[in-house]
């Protein structure tokens, strides 16, 4: 994380839902979310805000496809 | 916003990161609920202390501990908290800042950079290692899940009984999320313990406060887990979820994220300006800030006035006690107040203002508030309040001004941002456009209760299950040609056919209006039922005339949401107006006790259902049936138009009573023009009066009975070179009584010969009952009721008043039945024995039976008289037809082209065309009358006789008022023409009113034939040319009669031809040109034989190539068969049917003739045609169009 990068580029207080993840393995609900390989933690269910461009451009690189929803 | 956190950190070290994510908050400007979750989540700790407090105690002194001011620099008291304690209490108390914005955002980022500054290298070691380790089990995203998106992949994690169970948690309302952030670090920290909870995850939603879901095998393990949390009612306990609703319980209800945009209607949810609707302008979600156009409710004097204390004691002013009327904002009011309005720079070209703080635009006031202070109109505003709301935009430099309703209107269906979610029902084609189906096809085949939730069966083959789905999930999909149904807006209840569709937008011809118009696809629904197009508002019902203020009145001509569109007598013909009124705008329904009267240009008297013709400007020619008067105002309707619903608004003086001659006697005309107006159906109107001459009145009636003439141009002509019909006229002028006779007869009359007899059925319409000594004219016969609850009985009139029948039914035996007039027709019987019968009483004076065709048509000169007998009267209720749509006007079509020699004689049945449907009827009927009956040849010879005939109108009595009340013609038909199959045989009955009003007419010397011919005559009868009628009165003339008539009807006179020169330049509105039949699909004359034309002239002479057509493969051109030459009028168009390539060989107006399009559909007798070449839809009389073939 370099100096000239904000945190806030990269968060969005504008989400709906909330899921806190504690054994996604086992947890039908990250099942069904697509959220059983994440790590445990606390997730927005639903990101409502546009992605930042440069940051679409990371993850792309790095072939992550964002999902939405 | 993830928090990383490992499970090996210590309570110090999560302490540490919680504060920091706490001053970060600062920067997100975010609601109070937020800040409290993240602020009780920094004390997890606590959290696991307090398992044996009490913990569901609002009041609980640790909770206010727990909820510290932002105000307080949390960084500060990071290392002691326990020690600050007493002190946050206080402050809590002292501080209320729930509901403040967070003033200083920028402050945020500063502490987060003093805290990362305090990060030494050691411990951006420490983060990654703790990254590394808790990433360590991550195996990166379930690409190939989410990718695969086929029906096992998401169906196919449906929860089974043998996953964990969902359970439902009550927590404080606003905390839920900070719930489900405390459930994941007591797991962490009991999981240090060696007590780990076993709950697998939780979850909070927006929509649905007070309330989380938990995620565990066993209820029990949920209850471990909340036990002890602040924010969890644990007393509650956990409720189940039940299986089938796991799934909802972890979607996100995605729709409020949507619905705040520019424009959006909103609602403010408190203040000053609580419930006031605005208009949003900007949104800007991360601060979760929106900013709105409204009317400001602010008193300019009073802020002026405030004196220097109140202002330091409170610079922005106290609420007023009583709420000021919302303005629209004016400067110069700000200005006389005495405050400063400073003119910003312009914004979307609307001036700019600020007074003070508050910022104007046009005539609104700009507001920035959070977006949770306002609410998103589910639906539109009612029409009054945004009328109220747009009114702003008038008042500033704007040159559009919105304050016009209907442009009002227009914008609000489009605006698709507050619309009404669309409708499903049972049966709709739909198009899956979101999740695993996407992209197929479904029908839907049924709704849920609250309409949220659609199962429908997507078109896979060999899939028939019903799938569920949400309601945005489907859009509605709809084919050109199709026929629907608005569900919503505007136009709800409307019927049309799809003419266009693009993408969510459907084009429609509207039932009603036959106008385009637009609607989305999601408030349509199939439909194949026709609008009948009678709507109401309030009390209002379409084509009322009503009062919109003193010296306003305008008749209904649409319905729309909340409002109705009026014409009103300010307009003119050529500048109708129309205004949009709402129902407050009507005063009220005018009535009169006394029908008015009002005169026309030469002084005659108009009155309702008399049929005029406007004489000046652009309509000058058309004609139309009044409707109602208001003040010397004209309301005509005009069965061609299509604009207002067929409506125009004209002075009276500028019209003249059809059939009254300037110098003619007004008396009779008016008489004679009520009189066949009733019968006709308010149509036909007038009946030349003039006494001297002529009849022309007999033909009108005749044209009164059809409506559909209107358009044709006076019938002066005609009247005058029938010299029988003159009489007729007169005579009925002359005798008040016989008004009934109906000049329709005296045209008929006019008409000449025999088959003016059967016009004259026609007119016959009109005796009836309007007089009032004719009130026994059905007394014993016997009719069949055509509509109401007694609609196919036949019965035996017993008794009759002017309005009504007694009948005994055939059927009920003993129990007479009262019907109305109206709801009767002759039955057979009566029309078998037309001459026969009674009727003649009252009437055989009656002129008007002498008008009747048949003695008129005879000889002209005492023919009037005559005329009544002829039995065919009966049939004569074509006038009946009128048919109520609109369309028709193509009617009026030419009269046949007749040879020279004949055309007084033969006049025309052009019209009929086979495929319409009314005509066919029409003549159908007359087909009885005229043909068979070689006794009228006789009659009409002998005048005299003729007025013993008489009685023969009772029967058409009846078919006037049908006409007028018959909401369609086949009804009509069908009652009273036992043989609706005769159809295709030219429609006589309206010959006779084309012809009359044609002006080629005039000039022939015996004119009245020639229409009557017409008219009486079917088909069958031209051919025959011997019936005896015809005959009788001008020998020779059956020769006449020619071959030129089709049948089928289909040819028209066009002008130009031969036969047309003697007799009848085509009807004014209709215009042909054989030279347009180049390259259509004909039937040649004898054999049925298709061919194609290919070469076409003016004068009607075509050379056809012969071949074979069928649907499926089209034109084939016979090899060895030379090109033929035919006349045009001796050949049969064949009809297009769907789809077809076709062309407008008859047009009401000559841009559109010899056009080409495609028939896209097909609508009664209309055509529905998109052309070629400018892409434009129109709407055509199916006679109008030819198939072409290449």
């Amino acid at each position: 994380m370099g100096p000239s990068i904000s945190f806030e580029d990269y968060t969005t207080p504008n989400f709906s839902g909330m899921i806190s993840i504690m054994d996604p393995k086992a947890s039908w609900a990250c099942k069904w979310l697509h959220l059983g390989k994440y790590v445990p933690g606390c997730y927005a269910m639903a990101v409502n805000d546009d992605m930042p461009d440069d940051l679409q451009d990371i993850l792309e690189n790095k072939g992550i496809k964002v999902r939405h929803g | 916003m993830g928090k990383k956190r490992g499970y090996d950190e210590d309570d110090d070290e999560v302490e540490e990161e919680l504060e920091d994510e706490d001053a970060d908050e600062g920067s997100d400007g975010e609601g109070p609920s937020k800040r409290k979750k993240r602020r009780g989540s920094a004390f997890i700790d606590e959290a696991a202390e307090e398992d044996d407090e009490e913990d569901e105690d609002e009041g609980d002194k640790k909770e206010k501990k727990k909820n510290r001011s932002v105000f307080i620099d949390d960084i500060a008291d990071v290392d002691d908290e326990d020690e600050e304690e007493e002190i946050e209490e206080d402050a809590e108390d002292l501080i209320d800042d729930r509901d403040v914005e967070i003033p200083d955002a920028a402050a945020a980022p500063l502490n987060y950079r003093r805290m990362t500054r305090e990060e030494d290298n050691a411990q951006e070691e420490d983060i990654l290692r703790r990254i590394e380790e808790r990433y360590k089990d991550y195996q990166g995203e379930d690409i190939p899940d989410t990718a695969d998106t086929g029906v096992v992949g998401q169906q196919g994690l449906l929860p089974t009984p043998n996953d964990p169970k969902l359970w439902l948690c009550t927590c404080k309302a606003g905390h839920e999320r900070e719930a489900v952030v405390q459930l994941l670090q007591k797991v962490y920290t009991m999981a240090e313990r060696g007590t780990p909870l076993r709950i697998l995850s939780a979850v909070a939603l927006d929509h649905l406060p007070g309330f989380i879901y938990v995620e565990a095998a066993k209820e029990s393990h949920v209850m471990d887990a909340i036990r002890g949390l602040r924010t969890v009612y644990v007393g509650k306990g956990a409720k189940l979820v039940p299986l089938n609703e796991m799934v909802d319980a972890v979607t996100v209800n995605r729709k409020a994220k949507d619905d705040m945009a520019r424009d959006t209607w909103v609602r403010i949810r408190s203040g000053l300006y609580k419930d006031d609707l605005a208009r949003v302008v900007d949104v800007d979600p991360v601060a979760g800030r929106v900013t709105l156009r409204l009317l400001h409710r602010l008193d300019f004097n009073q802020i002026a006035n405030r004196t220097e204390e109140q202002r330091k004691k409170n610079p922005f002013g106290r609420a007023p006690t009583v709420r000021p009327v919302a303005k629209v904002f004016n400067p110069e009011e700000a200005r006389v107040a005495g405050l400063l309005v400073q003119r910003l720079q312009a914004m979307d070209g609307m001036p700019q203002y600020q007074v003070l703080s508050h910022k104007f635009v046009g005539g609104y006031l700009l507001r920035t508030v959070g977006i949770k202070t306002v609410t998103v109109l589910d639906t539109l505003p009612g029409l009054e309040e945004v009328a109220r709301f747009n009114a702003a935009a008038t008042t500033g430099d704007d040159d559009s001004p919105a304050t016009d309703l209907s442009s009002l209107m227009a914008t609000l269906p489009t605006d698709g941002t507050a619309a009404t979610k669309g409708t499903f029902m049972k049966g709709d084609s739909v198009r899956i456009v979101k999740g695993d189906l996407e992209n197929l096809m479904a029908r839907v085949t049924g709704v849920n209760a609250d309409g949220t939730k659609v199962t429908a069966i997507p078109d896979i083959k060999g899939f028939a299950e019903e799938v569920e789905f949400e309601a945005d999930e489907l859009a509605k999909v709809f084919a050109v040609g199709q026929r629907v149904r608005v569900l919503a807006g505007q136009y709800g209840g409307d019927t049309g056919m799809v003419v266009r569709v693009a993408d969510a937008l459907c084009y429609l011809i509207s039932d009603t209006s036959r106008e385009e118009i637009k609607v989305f696809a999601r408030d349509l629904t199939e439909s194949d039922a026709v609008a009948s197009g009678i709507e109401m508002l309030g009390e209002y019902q379409l084509h009322d005339l009503v009062q919109l203020n003193q010296a306003t009145a305008g008749v209904v001509v649409k319905i729309e949401k909340d409002a109705a569109r009026v014409l009103t007598n300010n307009g003119t013909p050529e500048q109708p107006d129309v205004r949009l009124c709402r129902l407050t705008d009507i005063q009220r329904k005018v009535t009169f006790k006394n029908k008015p009267v009002t005169q026309d240009q030469a002084g005659n008297a108009i009155r309702e259902k008399d049929y005029v013709v406007i004489q000046t400007g652009r309509m000058r020619d058309r004609g139309g049936t009044v409707a109602y008067i208001w003040h010397g105002s004209l309301f005509l309707h005009c069965k061609d138009l299509t604009e207002n619903g067929g409506y125009v608004a004209v002075r009276s003086f500028s019209t003249r009573l059809r059939g009254a001659g300037a110098s003619g006697g007004p008396g009779a005309s008016s008489n004679s023009a009520r009189a066949s107006a009733i019968l006709g159906g308010g149509t036909p109107g007038s009946v030349r009066s003039t006494p001297g001459s002529t009849p022309g009145g007999s033909s009108w009636g005749g044209a009164g009975g059809l409506r559909y003439t209107p358009a044709s141009p006076r019938p002066d002509d005609p009247s005058s070179d029938r010299q029988g019909g003159g009489m007729a006229g007169g005579g009925i002028g002359a005798d008040g009584r016989f008004q009934m006779a109906l000049p329709q007869r005296g045209g008929g009359g006019g008409m000449a010969g025999g088959p003016g007899g059967g016009r004259g059925g026609g007119g016959s319409f009109s005796g009836r009952s309007y007089q009032g000594g004719g009130n026994s004219q059905f007394i014993g016969k016997v009719v069949q009721v055509t509509k109401g609850p007694y609609n196919g009985y036949r019965g035996r009139v017993k008794q009759q008043t002017a309005t009504h029948v007694q009948l005994e039914l055939d059927a009920v035996a003993g129990r007479p039945v009262t019907v109305p007039m109206e709801y009767v027709q002759l039955g057979e019987t009566p029309r078998a024995q037309p001459a026969g019968a009674g009727p003649a009483t009252g009437y055989r004076g009656a002129p008007g039976g002498g008008g009747y065709g048949g003695p008129g048509g005879m000889r002209p000169g005492g023919d009037a008289r005559y005329p009544p007998q002829t039995p065919s009267h009966p049939g004569l209720q074509t006038p009946a037809h009128y048919s109520m749509t609109p369309a028709h006007p193509s009617m009026t079509p030419s009269h046949a082209p007749y040879t020279p020699a004949h055309a007084p004689y033969t006049p025309a049945h052009h019209s009929s065309g086979e495929n319409d449907d009314y005509y066919g009827d029409g003549d159908a009927r007359h087909q009885p009358m005229t043909a068979p009956t070689p006794g009228y040849g006789g009659i009409a010879h002998t005048p005299q006789q003729a007025q013993a005939l008489t009685p023969a109108l009772t029967p058409q009595g009846f078919t006037p008022q049908e006409a007028m009340h018959a909401p369609t013609p086949a009804d009509q038909h069908h009652g009273v023409a036992g043989t609706p199959n005769l159809a295709p045989t030219p429609g006589l009955a309206r010959t006779p009113y084309l012809a009359a009003p044609t002006p080629g007419v005039e000039p022939a010397p015996t004119p009245g034939g020639a229409h009557y011919d017409g008219g009486g005559y079917t088909p069958g009868a031209h051919a025959s040319t011997g019936t005896p009628g015809l005959t009788a009165p001008t020998p020779g003339l059956p020769s006449a009669y020619t071959p030129a008539f089709t049948p089928s009807g289909h040819i028209y006179g066009t002008p130009g031809t031969p036969g047309l020169d003697a007799g009848t330049p085509a009807v004014v509105g209709v215009v042909e040109d054989f030279g347009t039949w180049l390259g259509i699909l004909v039937t040649l004359p004898g054999g049925g034989r298709n061919a194609v034309v290919r070469s076409a002239s003016p004068d009607g002479t075509v050379s056809a190539q012969p071949g074979s057509y069928s649907q499926d493969t089209g034109f084939a051109p016979d090899g060895s068969a030379p090109l033929e030459t035919h006349d045009a009028r001796t050949l049969q168009v064949v009809r297009p049917s769907k789809r077809d390539k076709v062309k407008v060989i008859k047009a009401e107006s000559a841009d559109v003739l010899g056009v080409t399009g495609t028939l896209i559909g097909i609508d009664n007798a209309d055509g529905i045609v998109k052309c070629d070449v400018s892409n434009d839809m129109k709407i055509l009389d199916m006679t109008f169009l030819a198939k072409v073939v290449a």
